[in-house]
């Protein structure tokens, strides 16, 4: 047990470093291939947060997209305008939108379903509002020269840092208190839980995720906009956690990296065809549509989830 | 003399214009096994809402172990050692049955613990394991043990929602209709269970019950509610012969 985890937390950094030097060699891997990877690692952080609030806790989250924003746009303005290096930036990053994720968990725990959901979709939407606002952060044409930092290897060790304190959580105890809120709120309140507590918490550590991947994505692409973080962002994530199944965390990991990777092999597809071509936004919208569409019908849990046995 | 375990002292819930409970006062003593009956709509699931803290009272004061809890929130009250279970299962249906268990044994660990495999998080997982496996034993739950709350046979689920219940280590249980959906000889069994657990676990029981044979059989000591208003209180020879009992239960006519 003990042997095992240290052979892990040495070997995963390890290993990614030593992938980074060969991925990274545009001789090897084209810079197409490698932003694709990138961008993959990145959106799977941005699921498993999502996973965390939605999926294990049971708390829908329209949101994300939000939190992402103060994450990529917080780390963007300390490394351009101060120059701040790379590691201290995400960590302020990481607090501010953990404490945007406390500030949104307190006031919505009391409301539940649709009207949660509801409320997280306005946060998200007052988030880019209030940027595109803000001439500090660019407004409407955004950051430009943003240092590039991120790395395949930044990318992916964050995402394994993620995906090990989600796992571990989710098969601990707290794990099984979310998940208890999930189930039944009022029932976990009679054994004992402080629900409220619990809920906020899992805000707060779903946010700061976010933030995390906003982070990596602002000094990655060079180039933060409004348009980045839009309520179709959001949608987004919700799709690649629901394909890649609810709950299950390391499913949507997974998701994302599918959704990432289909509109590009869409792309190449839309090519061959100019009329498609010249619609791609649209071809790729009805497609993920009509993704969704046949998941929710067909296979409910997702790729990863367990099919629930009937009572 | 000593103090009782729970004291309910003129206890009014209202919803909208419809009084739920009216001025209603009683005590438990501490191992005593208190029986509530009544018609249906008589206010019985509103007083346990009222004593675990999920309906809270517009009138009145409720003391455990002489403690005021009229203000706690439902999670302290739980803490305290008042457990439940509910007339309609409330399962973690998705969990399996030994996560069931283990959830009502709080957080003996710094919520960090898992993220960084520390020794404390390996040492209290093994003795939660170790105790819900017990407790599943005790039930005859063992063998459902990896499987997942809503795949249990409906008695196995009630069986189950009260382990659940005693994973809290609670010092007073309230059941709601326990043996409602079970044959007489499971109620029975049931019953016995109970009555073994109170010794071992020297446990304050308080049960809604319509089960008339276990009421009778086995309580102490019987409440009848009526309109949200006690209208008796005594041992249950006493409560069958009560005539504001049998025209609650039964209507005026049968009486003449």
């Amino acid at each position: 047990m003990r042997a095992k985890n240290i052979i892990l937390v040495i070997g995963i950094p390890f290993s990614l470093w030593l992938i980074n030097h060969f991925i990274s060699n545009p001789s090897i891997f084209s810079p197409y291939i490698l932003q694709i990877i990138v961008l993959m690692g990145i959106n799977a952080i941005l699921a498993v947060s999502w996973d965390f609030i939605s999926g294990v806790t049971g708390q829908f989250s329209i949101g994300q997209a939000g939190f992402m924003a103060i994450g990529a746009y917080s780390s963007a303005f300390l490394t351009l305008k101060y120059k701040v290096p790379f590691l201290p930036a995400i960590l302020f990053a990481l607090i501010l939108s953990a404490i945007a994720g406390f500030i949104v968990g307190i006031p919505t725990l009391r409301l539940r379903g649709d009207y949660l959901a509801i409320a997280t979709l306005g946060f998200g939407e007052i988030v880019r509002v209030a940027i595109l606002n803000m001439p500090s952060l660019g407004g409407a044409t955004g950051l430009k020269g943003i240092p590039i930092y991120s790395s395949f290897f930044s990318v992916y060790l964050a995402l394994a840092i993620t995906l090990w304190f989600c796992l571990a959580l989710l098969k601990s105890q707290p794990g099984r208190i979310l998940l208890s809120i999930r189930e039944d709120e009022i029932a976990s309140q009679m054994m004992g839980i402080d629900v409220v507590k619990y809920k906020v918490f899992a805000f707060t550590f779903s946010a700061a995720l976010a933030g995390l991947a906003g982070a990596l994505y602002a000094h990655w692409t060079s180039l933060v906009h409004p348009d980045s973080f839009s309520f179709m962002k959001s949608i987004e994530i919700i799709l690649m956690g629901v394909l890649g199944g609810m709950g299950t965390i390391y499913g949507p990991a997974v998701g994302g990296m599918l959704i990432t990777l289909l509109p590009e092999g869409l792309r190449l597809l839309l090519e061959q065809n100019p009329l498609l071509y010249q619609n791609k936004d649209f071809v790729r919208m009805l497609f993920f549509a009509i993704l969704l569409l046949f998941f929710i019908i067909l296979r409910p849990q997702g790729i990863f989830g367990k099919r629930e046995a009937k009572g | 003399m000593k103090e009782p375990i729970l004291r309910v002292e003129g206890i009014t819930v209202r919803f909208g214009g419809l009084v739920a409970l009216k001025e209603v006062t009683f005590s438990v003593e501490e191992g005593e096994l208190l029986g509530i009956i009544g018609p249906n709509g008589a206010g019985k699931t509103t007083l346990f809402n009222t004593i675990t803290g999920a309906v809270s009272p517009e009138k009145g004061r409720i003391y455990f172990q002489g403690k005021d809890i009229t203000s706690l929130p439902p999670h302290k009250r739980a803490r305290l050692g008042i457990a439940r279970t509910f007339q309609n299962l409330r399962l973690f249906s998705r969990l399996t049955v030994e996560d069931n268990i283990k959830l009502a044994m709080g957080l003996p660990y710094p919520a960090f613990a898992p993220l960084f495999s520390l020794p404390s998080y390996h040492k209290m997982e093994k003795q939660m394991s170790e105790s819900a496996i017990a407790l599943l034993k005790t039930f005859h739950l063992y063998p459902y043990r990896d499987r997942i709350a809503s795949a249990l046979p409906y008695g196995e689920r009630k069986r189950l929602e009260i382990a659940r219940a005693l994973a809290l280590k609670p010092k007073l249980l309230l059941l709601d209709e326990p043996t409602a959906g079970l044959s007489h000889q499971e109620a029975i069994s049931l019953m016995e269970e109970l009555k073994e657990l109170r010794k071992g676990f020297s446990l304050t029981i308080i049960l809604i019950e319509h089960n008339m044979r276990v009421v009778m059989g086995y309580c102490g000591r019987l409440i009848t509610l009526n309109y949200g208003e006690i209208i008796a209180e005594g041992t249950p020879e006493e409560i069958a012969n009560n005539p504001a009992v049998l025209q609650a239960y039964l209507g005026e006519e049968s009486l003449c």
